[in-house]
């Protein structure tokens, strides 16, 4: 059932939202939806989510809590990237 | 919104690395009036009145007064974060002026946040183990928790920052007795030091520790409304599984 509430969320990503949902004609909500019903079922979650799993189920804790700095390690990587990529040539 | 010195903008006010690198500038504003200023108005808005344009970064960045030191913010929306990228004094027309050696360092690629300002926004390895340990002790807990006492909400909260209630619902299928497990996260988690990321590895590694392994990825439902009168929270994320 569809239900009607207020997500907050940047301007940049408004506008590149609603960019997108002019470009693909499909709606603002709808395009929410798959967004998160494709992160989901996306493989780096199944990944992380089935690699946590079976850590945990043997005990091997220091699995997780690598995996768990790596993918903020990554994200930082990724930011510092981005930023880089805001030099002229 | 967080807001954060760069390591560089740290060192150019001589406050200590190991010691704020990692913290939000609220917690440290009365070690510098640089640093006070910064706090008191880009926590009221994020940008700024005056823009200084830089000679390499295709980025605004606004200029901080705070006496006779001037600084230079800027509003990171994708990582939200301001960073208070640099500090000097302000001198007009000399080679040493703050906005002169800013739009240097600018130049060498020295200016904007780096690998190193990026990763203090997230947990160390050590607090990684420690969330870990936490998650591992108290999340299968909980679960079992709400299976002794089905239809019950048990509400509680992992490593002292995610709030949940999880309910367990015997149910009958083709003769088979299952237990329906939800799991309500409740959003956003609460603040604290260290700061939770907003991103998804938390919720990965609470659901590892709580899902059985011959539950499948595939078999969790994220779609569904909390078992309870008027169903889901606004600001809960919930998931479902079954497990014998």
């Amino acid at each position: 059932m569809a239900q009607t509430n207020t997500v907050r969320v940047t301007e940049t990503v408004h506008n590149q939202v609603h960019a997108a949902s002019r470009l693909l004609g499909e709606s603002v909500s709808d395009l929410l939806a798959k967004a998160w019903e494709q992160f989901a079922q996306s493989p780096a979650f199944a990944r992380d989510f089935e690699e946590a799993q079976k850590a945990f189920s043997v005990g091997d804790l220091d699995h997780v809590a690598e995996k768990v700095f790596a993918i903020g390690a990554g994200r930082a990587r990724a930011r510092a990237d981005a930023v880089k990529s805001l030099r002229n040539a | 919104m967080q807001l954060r010195l760069t390591r560089r903008a740290l060192d150019d006010l001589d406050l200590d690395i190991s010691k704020f690198g990692r913290l939000d500038a609220t917690a440290y504003s009365a070690e510098s009036p640089v640093v006070e200023a910064f706090v008191e108005r880009r926590s009221q808005d994020p940008t700024g009145q005056e823009t200084t344009q830089l000679p390499v970064t295709n980025a605004t960045v606004y200029n901080l007064h705070a006496g006779r030191y001037r600084g230079l913010t800027w509003h990171d929306a994708a990582s939200r974060v301001v960073w208070l990228l640099g500090v000097g004094w302000h001198e007009s027309g000399s080679k040493t002026d703050a906005y002169a050696v800013l739009k240097g360092r600018d130049e060498d690629g020295t200016l904007m946040p780096d690998f190193d300002d990026y990763l203090a926004l997230e947990l160390t390895r050590a607090e990684a183990d420690s969330f870990v340990a936490l998650v591992a002790n108290e999340a299968p807990k909980l679960v079992a928790a709400a299976r002794r006492e089905p239809g019950s909400e048990i509400t509680g909260c992992i490593a002292n920052r995610i709030n949940l209630t999880v309910t367990v619902e015997t149910i009958d299928v083709d003769g088979e007795s299952l237990d329906e497990v939800w799991v309500a996260f409740e959003m956003p988690v609460d603040p604290g030091d260290p700061q939770l990321p907003p991103y998804p590895e938390w919720i990965v590694a609470v659901l590892g520790a709580m899902v059985p392994v011959e539950v499948g990825v595939a078999d969790l439902d994220f779609a569904s409304a909390f078992p309870r009168p008027g169903g889901s929270r606004s600001n809960e994320v919930v998931v479902c599984w079954r497990s014998y």
